[in-house]
């Protein structure tokens, strides 16, 4: 397909697998007995925990309070009665505390029965945003990053373009797909109304080409919108990642440490904006996400609408398996996390589960660099990554960082192709901490590797 | 799996010194997580991402080694049986006498045979013996020591004495490779190191292939094309070949094809090309290095022009498709391990290696540069790669160097 936008130089295009659930409409996943919600299931502070043991709580009911502005509130998923408040790792490996609800009482559909429906149109901007605040909506395309401080830009910078992320770059995820499919026009609202919160005319849907009937269909639905406009790019990893995308559909690139608003745009996953509009309109927070729970080894592979917390043991006993699991995975093949343990909770970020059998798990030797340059090839933000390994295997962290470590955006291209099957990505998040570790030891003398 | 481990640890610690536990019914239906270094978890956990584009050292090394076969074949079938293939007729022409007398036998006691397989046996045992010492795992299978025997078979005269593949091999493999770390680590071309050693240490059998190859009737597999050019140039009637002019001794079609003397594995450009096309396919070579190497020299040769004239085209085509050009841009100056990383870099290695090689070979005392040139600008390597760095993205121009 020649003629279609890609961001330029580097990126890779790993076989997609989407068709092993691409064509499953989103189901509800069972009610779980027992969720364990993390506090801290975003970026930046955890929130405070607000109730405590025996506590009965409502579906939707706040139970983690935001801490200062970078931070956003946690809502119990299901009703029923705390039962304990523990402190264990989640999805990525750090811990959080974590409110176990049990399950109590009868399941009344989502909260509790036919919600209201306002019209958003009447609404004013900080009714909006505060109506965003208060749902705990943060990014749902998995670095969770808090929404609300997303779309409060300070007064100087000028916003001009909303970039609704459909892209969904990784392979085997559909979740996004399937929500553009089936809640295109919820999608849309959301859109306008974050149009209308920033007072910006003009935003664009990226989506990827191997997603031609979501084009189709959003394109039908924009039809009428003249501010909208899909914009179909070429397929390549890692161009979901905001600033690739940015660079994809602008040709700018945005400012190293910098984000997306010093260019004047906001992007935001398709389905964060399909939360701001049941935010908006129906005053419903996240208690919910549809996670996409895939491998060929998935007895019933599909795009389940699962309660926050559920733990992916739960997900998987609904799905089933057909032989043993070798490896499971929250969120994609990509930059998804490798779990010990499956009692681990989903939770907003989550974007899949996809389990491997034995035989897709090859076990990887590590050879010595043949200095050949492919890393270098599919880097999409242009590092060195061979010299940086190099460095980082000496403890030469420092080194490491004066050739840009920290714009490493950890999408694992250069593992993906390394021929000696180098782990890259894993020498370069060991760089970060070790680098932080070091920072926090001078400010804090305390020899502790410090949280996310 | 330290880093796992470590994490697991501390989170216990951490439990450990909880000081209240929240009152209230106790957590009988969540499983609770088992922290303990040792416990064996079933699942596998690693570092993301967890696929991989299935590409290996072994995969690479094995196909520079196919793509090397065909040009190889044709060294050694051209040098054993003076096996040609005639301009417009495309017929072939070959040795009659000695395809009669002994028949495809004759092949396999062929010197060029010999040369090429003894190299790379020799440079595979080398490797064997060397990991033996260093108490690695054996590294033969990973192919990179056959790519070095059979580039330095290639570089090497037909009718070498065998001693010479043997001891080069040594050389190169345990001298220029392990002792400089291994695979990966050496900071020249392997191959191209071992084939300037024997340069060295045996001048009298690897450049004055005249006397050498006095028993050789065909006048052909005596001197290589880039000799007859120098001796042209220089005019030096004393030599045999004479001072006939290079160009009708050898046509732009005898050197493309490869009917032409020379080492092994250099004469045949089109099945080197081939080659190389074949490695540009499956991306494990960049244009750069060979486009801009070879355009340098044939620039630069059209530039200064032969004997009388400037701008000589005839001139720049018989410098780029003689000698061990074709097999050094597409085969050794792209070496993975030696060559720069950036593509910025590789322009600059390029064109300084098209500069060296024309100057060596037209105002030096060696009729050919090119391994030379590769040579040092493999030295020049580190310093290539450290001023190339790319600019990283959202940044401005590039940040420090390091």
């Amino acid at each position: 397909m020649l003629g279609l936008k890609r961001f330029r130089g580097g990126g890779v295009h790993p076989p997609e697998n989407k068709d092993l659930s691409n064509h499953n409409r989103i189901i509800n996943a069972d009610l779980p007995k027992v969720v364990k919600i993390p506090l801290q299931q975003h970026a930046g502070a955890a929130a405070k925990c607000i109730v405590e043991t025996g506590t009965e709580v409502k579906e939707g009911d706040l139970i983690g309070e935001a801490v200062g502005a970078f931070s956003a509130n946690v809502h119990a998923s299901i009703q029923g009665k705390v039962i304990d408040i523990v402190k264990e790792s989640t999805v990525t490996g750090f811990e959080s505390e974590m409110v176990v609800i049990e399950f109590e009482g009868t399941f009344q559909g989502q909260i509790g029965g036919q919600p209201l429906k306002v019209s958003w149109e009447g609404q004013a901007r900080d009714v909006i945003l505060k109506k965003i605040r208060a749902a705990g909506i943060v990014g749902l395309g998995g670095a969770a990053f808090p929404t609300h401080i997303k779309v409060s830009p300070p007064e100087d910078k000028k916003i001009e373009l909303i970039v609704a992320n459909g892209v969904e770059c990784e392979p085997y995820l559909t979740c996004d797909h399937r929500l553009m499919l089936e809640k295109g026009m919820e999608i849309i609202e959301g859109l306008k109304i974050l149009q209308r919160l920033l007072r910006v005319d003009k935003a664009i849907i990226g989506i990827e080409n191997n997603k031609q009937d979501a084009i189709q269909y959003m394109d039908a639905l924009c039809q009428k919108e003249e501010n909208i406009d899909i914009l179909p790019l070429k397929v390549n990893y890692p161009q979901g990642a905001e600033k690739q995308l940015i660079h994809a559909a602008l040709g700018k690139e945005v400012p190293s440490g910098g984000l997306p608003m010093d260019l004047g745009c906001v992007v935001s996953n398709v389905g964060t904006l399909l939360a701001v509009y049941e935010a908006v309109v129906f005053d419903k927070p996240i208690t919910d996400r549809v996670v996409t729970v895939t491998g060929t080894i998935v007895k019933k592979p599909g795009n389940y609408k699962t309660k926050i917390g559920t733990t992916i043991q739960d997900l998987l006993d609904e799905c089933g398996l057909t032989e043993e699991a070798e490896k499971v995975i929250a969120g994609g093949p990509m930059m998804g996390f490798a779990q010990q343990f499956l009692d681990i909770p989903i939770v907003k970020g989550t974007s899949g589960i996809l389990v491997l059998s034995q035989k897709e798990v090859e076990a990887n030797e590590e050879q010595p660099c043949i200095r050949c340059g492919a890393c270098i090839r599919v880097c999409p933000v242009y590092l060195m990554p061979c010299t940086m390994k190099e460095l980082a295997n000496a403890n030469l962290f420092d080194e490491v960082k004066e050739i840009g470590l920290f714009d490493c955006i950890e999408c694992g291209c250069c593992s993906y192709v390394c021929p000696s099957k180098i782990p890259l990505v894993q020498y370069f998040r060991l760089g970060k901490l070790m680098i932080k570790a070091e920072k926090h030891y001078i400010n804090h003398k305390v020899p502790t590797i410090p949280i996310s | 799996m330290d880093k796992e481990g470590k994490e697991k640890k501390d989170s216990k610690d951490s439990k450990g010194s909880k000081k209240e536990k929240p009152k209230g019914p106790k957590p009988l239906k969540v499983k609770k997580q088992e922290y303990k270094v040792w416990d064996v978890p079933s699942l596998s956990v690693t570092s993301s991402p967890h696929v991989h584009n299935m590409d290996s050292v072994k995969k690479v090394m094995w196909t520079v080694f196919i793509a090397l076969v065909p040009a190889t074949l044709w060294g050694i079938f051209h040098f054993a049986f003076d096996f040609n293939i005639e301009y417009l007729s495309g017929a072939f022409q070959y040795d009659y006498k000695k395809i009669n007398d002994s028949g495809l036998g004759h092949l396999f006691t062929s010197s060029p045979f010999l040369n090429v397989v003894v190299s790379i046996i020799a440079c595979m045992a080398t490797e064997a013996m060397v990991n033996t010492f260093r108490k690695q795992k054996i590294s033969i299978m990973d192919g990179s020591a056959a790519v070095t025997g059979i580039l330095l078979g290639m570089t090497l005269p037909p009718e070498a004495p065998l001693f010479i593949p043997i001891i080069s091999s040594i050389f190169t493999i345990s001298v220029v490779k392990h002792l400089f770390g291994g695979l990966g680590g050496n900071f020249l071309n392997p191959a191209l190191a071992g084939r300037v050693f024997a340069m060295v240490a045996w001048p009298g059998i690897m450049y004055t292939q005249d006397n050498y190859l006095t028993s050789v009737a065909d006048t052909k597999t005596g001197a290589t094309a880039l000799e007859f050019m120098k001796k042209y140039i220089a005019s030096d009637p004393n030599v045999a070949g004479g001072n006939a002019d290079p160009h009708t001794v050898y046509s732009w079609y005898d050197q493309l094809i490869g009917n032409i003397g020379g080492s092994i594995g250099e004469v045949s450009a089109i099945l080197l090309l081939i080659g190389a096309i074949y490695l540009f396919v499956k991306k494990y070579i960049t244009w750069e290095i060979p486009v801009v190497y070879i355009a340098t020299v044939f620039i630069f040769t059209f530039i200064i022009g032969g004997k009388e004239t400037y701008f000589d085209l005839s001139y720049a085509l018989y410098h780029v498709l003689s000698g061990g050009l074709i097999l050094g841009a597409l085969y050794m100056a792209t070496d993975m391990v030696t060559c720069p990383l950036t593509s910025r870099g590789q322009l600059i290695f390029g064109v300084s290696l098209g500069l060296l090689t024309v100057f060596i070979r037209v105002y030096g005392g060696y009729p050919e540069g090119v391994a030379f040139s590769i040579l040092i600008l493999n030295l020049f390597t580190p310093l290539i790669d450290r001023v190339t760095m790319p600019r990283i993205f959202g940044h401005r121009s590039k940040k420090g160097t390091a």
